[in-house]
């Protein structure tokens, strides 16, 4: 009896240590996401430089960055690349959580390091696929989409990597026009190639990005969203709020009808044109 | 998402069906370990009965793939015209990546 208790106690003694060692591990790995969450969010465009873009293009950039967990693996950025030009882009890696988020990080030092190439999106993303090629694993890869607004040619030139389609609409209109966004996903293969395509981007034209977690989201009877359904709520939303419109005037209808917690990251990028050409105050979130 | 290995001829035929996204990843890891158990010079993915495919079910596809090319196999995949697997596949241009047979 006196053995059978001694080992009884030896035994809870060893689990009292596996729960402390689980707790602090799992505090641990908590306080090391949360600093990846503030280094991701880090990455991502600041209120302050799209204030600026604004001012230069007389285009309202508005966004919404939600992680699924507590990290993405989305990242988006924007950036002038001449006073008349100004370069967006999207990407979304295919796994989700650190890795995912890792990559992003990863990602954005390769983007940080700007490049002639970045007036030529199919040649961009082409470079951008060759430097991701040899950092991913073999089944990780990234949809991505890169383009250029042109606001002296009224242009929206891009190049896509299976991305969502990017929808260009009339401000207060249901005029919608959907990009085409076929092309193999960086990181896949060195040999990939990507073409630009161009759509109008006149005052008076907004363009909606955005990741597949908006189309592949579920209404409450399981039923998908869809791209057919964020188009609808895109054009809903430019019908309802004219001049007005921006990510939020899309989100607040699309969080009515999604599921939430959504089961991938979420990224929307917004970008307006008014029709007087020049911003409306506040438009930054 | 629903699975079966199935031997034929120098093939190993999988046929998949449901919906092949990030929640079934260790469903993946067990098809790829069967895959490993079996003889087989080639690898066939069926997904004619897949209803749904998302991105992190590309990267499964892409997953079986890595591990066939470690032993040397070719995979392909059978799907049904239209759907939206077959769009997926399409905008993605995984054809490309691993071939399409009828």
């Amino acid at each position: 009896m006196a053995a059978s208790s001694a080992i009884t106690t030896v035994s809870k003694q060893t689990d009292d240590g596996r729960a402390v060692d689980l707790e602090r591990y799992h505090a641990q790995m908590e306080a090391e996401l949360a600093t990846a969450r503030i280094m991701q969010l880090e990455t991502l465009p600041k209120a302050e430089q799209l204030q600026i873009l604004q001012k230069n293009f007389g285009i309202n950039i508005t966004a919404w960055f939600e992680p699924s967990d507590q990290i993405s693996g989305d990242i988006w950025g924007v950036w002038n690349l001449s006073p008349t030009k100004m370069a967006v882009y999207l990407l979304d890696f295919s796994t989700h959580g650190v890795t995912a988020a890792l990559n992003t990080l990863s990602f954005n030092m390769m983007v940080r390091r700007r490049d002639k190439l970045m007036f030529d999106p199919a040649e961009y993303l082409k470079f951008l696929n060759n430097q991701l090629c040899p950092v991913l694993l073999p089944e990780q890869f990234a949809t991505a989409l890169y383009g250029i607004i042109d606001i002296e040619s009224h242009t929206f030139t891009y190049a896509a990597g299976a991305s969502t389609q990017p929808l260009v609409l009339s401000l207060g209109a249901q005029e919608i026009i959907v990009g085409e966004r076929s092309g193999l996903p960086l990181g896949i293969s060195s040999n990939a190639s990507y073409v630009n395509r161009s759509l109008p981007f006149s005052p008076g034209m907004a363009l909606f990005l955005y990741s597949d977690a908006m189309s592949e989201g579920r209404r409450e009877d399981e039923t998908l969203i869809g791209d057919a359904g964020v188009i609808g709520l895109v054009k809903s939303a430019s019908v309802n709020a004219g001049e007005e419109f921006d990510a939020s005037k899309v989100l607040e209808m699309f969080f009515e009808i999604a599921v939430r917690p959504l089961k991938d990251d979420l990224t929307v990028v917004c970008l307006v044109r008014p029709t007087d050409g020049h911003p409306t105050d506040g438009a930054a979130s | 998402m629903e699975y079966r290995c199935v031997a034929n001829g120098d093939a190993i035929e999988v046929f998949l069906s449901g919906h092949l996204v990030m929640e079934v990843n260790s469903q993946f890891r067990v098809i790829n370990t069967e895959i490993n158990g079996q003889d087989g010079e080639s690898i066939v993915l069926d997904l004619t009965s897949v209803e749904f495919i998302d991105s992190a079910g590309l990267g499964l596809l892409l997953e079986i793939k890595a591990n066939a090319d470690k032993k040397g196999r070719a995979v392909s995949m059978r799907v049904s015209e239209g759907g939206q697997v077959a769009t997926m596949l399409e905008v993605a241009h995984f054809g490309g990546v691993i071939a399409i047979i009828q």
